[in-house]
């Protein structure tokens, strides 16, 4: 074995155990070294709390974010995949908007209170009168 | 400093059985078949570029894991993994492609093509034979062991680093993990009771902190590896990991003494007696 292979070796034995360390440790996204941070993003966005719908005339219902979302079930997809995750506050409308054109009438109101899955776990979010006011979306969504 | 040196320039040079790396190559073959054999299959490409690839991942992937052509296979079988690894730079990109198991497959292969894994359990030391050609030593150097033995090590050191928060030890992380998972499912009271959350987080990152010291010093792997597969086989169970467990414990081959394995593949599985016996 000659140097420039004891070399190689040596180069990729680094590679390998302090690689991580520019992407994780130092923050620097690089796609050429591979971070090992499984699932760490997985349920980022996910809401674990309640929908309220408060009608004109006082009464109130309650929603899980799924049944908001008319799922059983979050789909057997990579999360990344899915359009209806809380990752900004922008995010709500694909959330809930069929909702809110089948299910929300003039005057109602439909909150949100509990917590959004968060880079180390759940951050406190509430929300009051989610739906989308823009009459062309609920428009679009209708039709 | 010299210590350092000497034990690095020992291991550079260090030879052993081939069998651990032939072992593993029968495995990552199969795991090659397991992640994408349906997606690269022939009847879902659309393309005459679908479907040259699609041929050429099976007969990179079989050849593999019967050890014919072996160095070449496992070379050939990371260069495809690789594009398919790196194709979002030129547009060609699927879901779960650049995920982890994905990357960890592609490097065992780039290792592994630079081992002795086609001269043990392989058609290429059986046409040998056939051909009435000694074959080939069952030994080589076993840096490409080792390198993939520290691999095995920096993924559990990486990922235990990442976890290590505060949101992580109070269960939330998990919890949000398994609010994708688990929601809407009958299992969903259980893994999201907040004892489990606790005790599951804290039992994962302290075996994954403790494994690669215990790899790397071989300290008490009787019984750190039953650990390790019990870990990764909850893993496999609970969530959705590609063939990210199954590549782990398949790695844990190439950490067992490959003589002590011999012996109770020997005793147990063919049911020969012991040489001394």
């Amino acid at each position: 074995m000659n140097r420039f292979q004891k070399a190689g070796i040596l180069a990729a034995a680094a590679f390998i155990s302090l690689g991580p360390a520019i992407p994780q440790g130092f923050g620097v996204a690089q796609d050429y070294v591979r971070p090992w941070v499984m699932f760490s993003g997985v349920g980022q966005g996910t809401m674990k709390g309640t929908f309220t719908l408060t009608k004109t005339d006082g009464s109130t219902q309650t929603y899980t974010p799924l049944e908001i979302m008319s799922l059983e079930r979050y789909p057997n997809i990579f999360p990344y995949e899915f359009d209806r995750l809380l990752l900004d506050r922008d995010a709500m409308t694909p959330i809930v908007s069929a909702f809110c054109s089948e299910r929300v009438g003039q005057g109602d109101i439909l909150s949100y209170a509990g917590l959004v899955g968060a880079q180390n776990g759940w951050a406190l979010y509430e929300a009051e009168d989610v739906c989308p006011k823009d009459e062309q979306l609920l428009a679009e969504v209708r039709s | 400093m010299s210590a350092v040196t000497d034990y690095i320039s020992d291991k550079l040079i260090e030879t052993g059985s081939t069998r651990p790396v032939a072992r593993f190559r029968i495995c990552l073959g199969v795991l090659l078949y397991m992640r994408f054999g349906e997606e690269l299959s022939l009847h879902a490409a659309d393309s005459f570029w679908d479907q040259t690839f699609s041929l050429a991942y099976y007969a990179a992937a079989a050849m593999v894991t019967v050890g014919l052509f072996t160095r070449w296979a496992l070379g050939a079988s990371a260069l495809l993994l690789a594009l398919m690894y790196y194709g979002k730079f030129w547009g060609w990109y699927s879901p779960g492609w650049g995920h982890h198991h994905h990357y960890l497959l592609m490097v065992c292969c780039a290792v592994l093509a630079f081992s002795g894994a086609g001269r043990s359990f392989s058609a290429d030391r059986a046409i040998r034979m056939y051909r009435s050609l000694p074959p080939q030593e069952e030994r080589a150097q076993t840096w490409p062991q080792t390198l993939l033995v520290l691999q095995l090590c920096a993924i559990y050191f990486w990922a235990a680093l990442d976890k290590t928060s505060a949101g992580y030890l109070h269960g939330d992380w998990l919890e949000r993990v398994f609010e994708w998972v688990y929601a809407g499912n009958p299992a969903y009271e259980i893994v999201t009771n907040r004892v489990f959350l606790i005790a599951g987080s804290w039992a994962v990152l302290a075996i994954e902190y403790v494994l690669p010291v215990a790899i790397l010093l071989r300290w008490r792997l009787n019984i750190w590896i039953p650990i390790a597969f019990a870990l990764h086989a909850a893993f496999y169970v609970m969530l959705p990991v590609q063939t990210y467990s199954a590549s782990m414990m398949a790695l844990y081959l190439l950490v067992v003494d490959p003589d002590w394995l011999d012996a109770q593949i020997d005793k147990y599985v063919i049911g020969k007696a012991p040489a001394h016996a």
